[in-house]
């Protein structure tokens, strides 16, 4: 499991690859709050690699989402074709809360919009 | 009458040995030759099933004995795989837990009980009873 990130042109790229089970989650769970947490912030979140979706993992994506909303910000998913995730997140609802696209330059322009 | 085999494992309430339940499962995946979208839906059930003893198995839950049994059984057009998890946690019944509504905005919503409706989705049975103080629930899979 692995957590990285790089801002560029006024977005946040955040990659998670690897099992994002409950022990996972819970180990990368401060250093997503982090990088989350910024005024206004436009946010890529790419779980294309994540090999494995618990509903920590999925919750993980639900509090920050809201908390970055609320500091005026916006969160969307990157999936590309990671069928597996995809269908998680539809079956579970989320993917109709928290905007998700298999295109990365829809995802950035979703987040910008 | 046909006698299958059992494998068993106890491990204790915490991230830890939940990782080294999933090691012991997917070995048995392997093992036991069950197809990878069965496989995938039970590693996700079992892991779902532990974090939520852990989460939610009340205060004297930690680090007590989870015991675990896996038996795959052929039977006449199919096999069929059980994984049976045993905790000492609050009775929590999974097939009486009803999902709560999603909302339409991101604000309204609560996370939380995703958990059981992904048991629910990805097991193709669920059998719960209380015993001698204890949850006792399987999850089963079926395959050709």
């Amino acid at each position: 499991m692995a957590i990285n990130f790089n801002d560029a042109d006024s977005i946040r790229y955040v990659v998670i690859d690897g099992r994002l089970d409950g022990p996972e989650s819970d180990a990368i769970g401060i250093k997503f709050s982090v990088l989350s947490n910024f005024e206004g912030g436009r946010m890529v979140v790419d779980i294309s690699k994540v090999t494995f979706l618990a509903s920590l993992g999925i919750r993980l994506l639900v509090v920050n989402a809201k908390n970055l909303k609320a500091h005026g910000g916006r969160m969307v998913l990157f999936v590309g074709d990671n069928e597996a995730v995809a269908s998680n997140l539809e079956t579970t609802g989320i993917s109709a809360l928290i905007p998700m696209f298999t295109s990365l330059s829809e995802a950035n322009q979703a987040s910008l919009a | 009458m046909l006698k299958h085999p059992v494998e068993t494992i106890n491990i204790k309430a915490n991230l830890i040995d939940i990782g080294v339940a999933n090691h012991w499962l997917i070995a048995l995946f392997e093992q036991y030759h069950v197809p990878s979208n069965k496989a995938i839906a039970l590693d996700h059930c079992l892991d779902e099933v532990l974090m939520n003893i852990l989460m939610h198995g009340g205060p004297e839950v930690k680090d007590s004995r989870i015991s675990l049994s896996f038996c795959s059984k052929d039977l006449v057009n199919s096999t069929e795989v059980n994984l049976t998890i045993t905790d000492s946690g609050i009775p929590f019944n999974p097939l009486k837990f009803t999902p709560k509504e999603l909302p339409k905005t991101l604000d309204e919503l609560v996370p939380g009980g995703l958990g059981v409706v992904i048991i629910q989705e990805m097991s193709d049975r669920l059998e719960y009873e209380r015993k001698d103080g204890k949850n006792v629930l399987t999850l089963t899979v079926h395959f050709p």
